[in-house]
């Protein structure tokens, strides 16, 4: 069952063309991976689909509801349904870990004062409590946010994604940000959560080692559109190392009439 | 092969060393003069009443000391009462701010015109000066400290309101974003995240907000809007400049200590 469908999307910023009819689908339970550039509309792309951003034009639908188009309570709706892992984690800094995972609970509950750590119901406390436990940070549920180190405020921020419990995980840059032990740590647990909880993941990467050990297929983006998307045992090195040469950004994409300006001698 | 590159000689136009003042420095100078020297004549500065000034202040000194330390606990009392004015108005002050501050930052408010309203609003509470304030309360609902703790309030939000919309509009987008992909509406990114991430800042500005309060309050009591100023404001009148001096002596030991409390409290939160 499909249950990302993205169809003919584009998107401007200003003069600029960020994406440029993007396409794809992914099925259920599958860990999909975005790759691409700096620059070639990634991150546009993961904020239109859970809508923090909205297309121009073309169709997002995520459990059919097409959220390039929906009304704010429909979109709401989808986005309890969707878990995002942020690049730079995006945790509240002085409030402590334990509140913060359990925000995630704002999928289940109209009001912000049910997941507020004081007035929560016991059921939510322990179930957030074990969504730490989870990623092996139950002993740092009364410390501030702001406190642990990068891997482990991502750790966290997966804690929220559990706590929230989506069918749908969506990761700009899980590990950008991080060391190369952290950022094997955190791929490790978000997959393994993810193949736990049978979620469906679409995670961009910029690290081709990590999208080809991890990943079960690979989208492939370079100035706007999709250009590789296939089963990840069906791609080699080469070609994705392709992503990232030549015009790899929408703004530096030359338009027909132009020509380059100088050859390479 | 890779010799470091000499510098060239360029024949061309150099930067130049010194930038001339643009016409608009120039507009400015020139005005700010005009009235400096404007008000130098118009103000009468003499050199024979400086001169006799130099003698009344040592009169003043000399009649001031020995300080008259007999009233210190009526002193004490209005002292008090200042201080009571200063935490009420701030605290309401606070309180007020907070709604005003939300619906004045772009980030927060239900709509544009809504927050050129409440920008319009908080504009208007901080440039009439807390003074004509406590006048104009002493006017309503007469003599005593509940017209200088209304002053202060509206001084107050003047002033925090203002400072609490500028961090809201600039606390990180992120921490909003998550609460508002996990499905949490406008009220959940506000109390989750917005105002716990722009607490330390408002929290500070409410303590620079208490030691203001404090300076106003002393010197609403002239008008009579309660407080020690009507005391230092009769005791000079009197010419007991002694029990004026104690005044001043409370005054500033209570606002010394205040300052410093409240800076320990800043360098911790911040």
């Amino acid at each position: 069952m499909t249950v990302i469908q993205v169809g003919n999307i584009h998107k401007r910023f200003g003069k600029v063309h960020v994406l440029r009819g993007v396409e794809f689908r992914i099925p259920e339970r599958e860990g999909a991976v975005l790759l691409g550039a700096n620059g070639c509309g990634k991150s546009t792309l993961m904020r239109c689909m859970n809508g923090l951003a909205r297309p121009e034009q073309g169709s997002i639908r995520v459990h059919g509801t097409d959220v390039a188009t929906c009304g704010q309570r429909k979109l709401r709706g989808v986005r309890r349904q969707v878990g995002m892992v942020f690049q730079n984690f995006n945790l509240v800094g002085n409030l402590s870990v334990f509140q913060n995972v359990l925000y995630g609970a704002l999928a289940r509950h109209r009001s912000f004062f049910s997941v507020a750590a004081p007035l929560a119901s016991r059921e939510e406390r322990d179930y957030a409590l074990h969504c730490l436990e989870r990623v092996q940070l139950a002993h740092c549920a009364d410390q501030r946010a702001d406190q642990l180190s990068g891997g482990q405020q991502q750790r966290v921020a997966i804690a929220r994604v559990l706590m929230q419990r989506p069918s749908v995980v969506l990761a700009d840059e899980p590990v950008a940000s991080l060391d190369p032990k952290a950022a094997r740590e955190v791929m490790n647990l978000l997959w393994s959560v993810v193949r736990a909880e049978g979620m469906t993941l679409l995670c961009t990467l910029h690290q081709l080692d990590f999208a080809m050990e991890y990943g079960d297929r690979v989208i492939g983006m370079k100035a706007g559109h999709v250009q590789v998307d296939r089963p990840m045992h069906q791609t080699d090195r080469n070609e994705l190392q392709s992503l990232y040469e030549g015009n790899v950004r929408v703004d530096e994409t030359p338009s027909e009439s132009t020509t380059p300006l100088r050859k390479a001698s | 092969m890779a010799s470091p590159e000499q510098p060239r000689d360029h024949n061309g136009p150099q930067p130049s060393r010194f930038e001339l003042p643009s016409v608009f420095t120039w507009v400015v100078l020139v005005g700010f003069l005009a009235f400096f020297i404007q008000g130098i004549t118009a103000v009468d500065v003499e050199g024979a009443r400086l001169i006799a000034g130099i003698g009344n202040m040592g009169d003043f000194i000399s009649r001031a000391v020995p300080p008259d330390l007999s009233r210190l606990g009526p002193i004490s009392g209005y002292m008090l009462e200042t201080l009571n004015m200063a935490i009420v108005g701030v605290a309401f002050g606070v309180i007020l701010s907070v709604p005003l501050a939300l619906l004045s930052s772009r980030n927060t408010t239900p709509h544009p015109v809504v927050r050129v309203v409440a920008r319009g609003v908080t504009a208007v509470l901080r440039t009439v000066p807390e003074l004509i304030w406590a006048l104009i309360f002493v006017a309503a609902v007469g003599l005593g400290p509940l017209a200088g703790i209304l002053a202060i309030i509206m001084d107050t939000i003047g002033f925090c309101a203002r400072f609490f919309a500028e961090r809201i509009e600039e606390i990180r987008a992120g921490p909003s974003e998550a609460i508002q992909s996990t499905g949490g509406g406008r009220g959940a990114v506000i109390f989750g995240a917005i105002l716990p991430e722009a607490m330390p800042s408002m929290t500070a500005t409410s303590l620079f907000g208490v030691e203001k309060a404090i300076r106003s309050a002393v010197i609403l009591g002239l008008v009579g809007a309660g407080g020690i100023g009507v005391e230092l404001s009769s005791a000079m009148s009197l010419f007991r400049y002694d029990v004026a001096l104690t005044i001043i002596m409370v005054i500033v030991a209570v606002v010394v200590v205040v300052e410093t409390v409240s800076s320990a409290i800043r360098r911790r939160i911040m």
